[in-house]
């Protein structure tokens, strides 16, 4: 009897450090994706870099959007949360995503479009721009550039990205696009408007949303989506 | 006769009372049929109407892998041939040692080594204003140029060559000689030249340090006087400015 008591609590004993054992070593190393995936992405980010332009790269394992140029990422924005959605009707999806992951998008555009509260310049105004020291505080580009609380960014094929930003906006605050609410998105729903083929959904904090927004390319920039 | 007058004996009385009864009750199941029609009339309506228009699914690891693009396991090129050639792709195009980034919306210059950042520096970027000159209609818009550029040169003591649109700018006439235009000290004491000349754009240092962080220049970098030292210690001919 206790010959197999002991048994026991050895075979438990063993049972636990091998499942310690397991969960150091993955850990210690991160799954990877398989090597020819590995090599189709970094074709796909080769391609980006040697375009001379800025591009975007959308990281779903450690939730960000970079903008980048020539193979360096210049400013990280970091995601909250992210969730994909797509058409449907009474819980049936009306299409479905396929394989989206590793693509580039192609396209991007931001709704609504960034606009620049441009100040004017009244000649002889201005006395002497680099003597006199400007009496008033003068704006910045976040004042310049108003920034919806929620806006998309559209690329080709109807692939969206809608960014809600989480918290209070420094500097301008711009007005949402109407036509892109519940209503809207339940008319798409139905089919009785045209659906965004796949949406993603990302919530991030105000203030990194609205440089994104601010600084987003002004020539269509593409997007890599990273596994 | 009872207390209440009624006489329940009678069985014309008792079949009319039994008939209102049986009335009241149709009533009564009529009302509630009717409201409980309504109460699932308007729950199937709330369920249409919440579950069409978009769904949506969390991002999971499960979800990655089911929708990750497929890629033939086996090819004419070996996967590890197109890995190595992709990554030597993206070191050649890559900035070599310390390079110059600079975000024109937050006012901010960072001196890069890779991914690290060696300097977080405020700076002053264009202010965006647009400028008309009434005799001419000659145009500016006092923008910060976005994209890559490249170190062309570093100059010390530097001077600057007023250009047309300063003297638009302020009203005054254009000086009859070429040397009139150049001033001294404008530029703090060093410039690092992105091209365009001596009226290009540069990143330089600026007499208006309260002023840092905000987006006055007319497409200039401005830095403070410390970070302008670093800046022409660390960076040399050649390297990579990124602005955007």
């Amino acid at each position: 009897m206790r010959k197999r008591l002991l048994s026991l609590a050895f075979l438990a004993f063993s049972v636990v450090a091998l499942a310690g054992v397991v969960r150091v070593l993955a850990q210690a190393e991160p799954p990877q994706e398989p090597l020819p995936l590995r090599a189709a992405l970094a074709e796909q980010e080769a391609r980006l870099a040697t375009s001379n332009t800025f591009y975007l790269e959308l990281d779903l394992s450690h939730p960000a959007i970079k903008l980048c140029h020539s193979g360096v990422a210049l400013a990280t924005y970091p995601i909250d949360s992210l969730k994909v959605g797509y058409p449907r009707v009474l819980f049936f999806p009306r299409m479905h995503e396929g394989k989206w992951i590793g693509e580039i998008w192609t396209g991007g555009r931001l709704i609504p479009p960034k606009i620049i509260n441009r100040i004017r310049i009244t000649p002889g105004s201005v006395p002497s721009a680099e003597i006199a020291v400007p009496a008033l505080i003068p704006p910045t580009m976040s004042d310049l550039i108003p920034v919806p609380p929620v806006y998309t960014i559209v690329f080709d094929g109807g692939r969206v990205i809608r960014v809600t930003l989480v918290g209070k906006i420094t500097g301008a605050v711009g007005q949402p696009d109407k036509g892109r609410g519940w209503w809207a998105d339940f008319l798409a729903g139905l089919g009785l408007r045209r659906a965004d083929s796949l949406r993603i959904s990302a919530s991030m904090p105000a203030n990194d949303g609205a440089s994104l927004f601010r600084s987003f390319p002004d020539k269509s920039p593409e997007l890599l989506i990273l596994p | 006769m009872s207390d209440n007058g009624t006489d329940h004996s009678s069985p014309l009385l008792r079949g009319i009372e039994s008939a209102k009864r049986e009335h009241a009750r149709r009533v009564r199941r009529t009302i509630l049929v009717l409201l409980i029609g309504t109460v699932l009339l308007c729950a199937a309506v709330v369920l249409f109407l919440f579950s069409t228009g978009y769904g949506y699914a969390d991002l999971n690891a499960a979800y990655i892998s089911r929708h990750s693009m497929e890629v033939p396991q086996t090819g004419p090129v070996p996967p590890q041939k197109i890995l190595d050639l992709a990554e030597k792709k993206l070191d050649q195009v890559r900035p070599k040692g310390i390079f110059v980034v600079v975000d024109h919306v937050r006012n901010h210059l960072y001196l890069r080594d890779g991914d690290k950042v060696v300097l977080d520096a405020l700076c002053s970027a264009g202010a965006g204003t647009l400028l008309t000159d009434p005799k001419s209609d000659r145009h500016w818009v006092f923008d910060t140029p976005v994209g890559r550029f490249f170190v062309r040169g570093k100059r010390k003591d530097p001077t600057w060559t007023a250009p047309d649109w300063d003297y638009i700018e302020s009203g005054e006439p254009f000086p009859k000689n070429y040397a009139d235009r150049v001033q001294e000290g404008m530029l703090g004491e060093y410039a690092l030249d992105l091209g365009g000349g001596p009226s290009g754009y540069m990143i330089h240092g600026t007499l208006y340090t309260r002023l840092l962080g905000r987006n006055v220049s007319h497409g200039c970098v401005r830095v403070g006087q410390d970070d302008l030292r670093i800046i022409w210690q660390k960076v040399p001919i050649g390297a990579t400015v990124f602005m955007y």
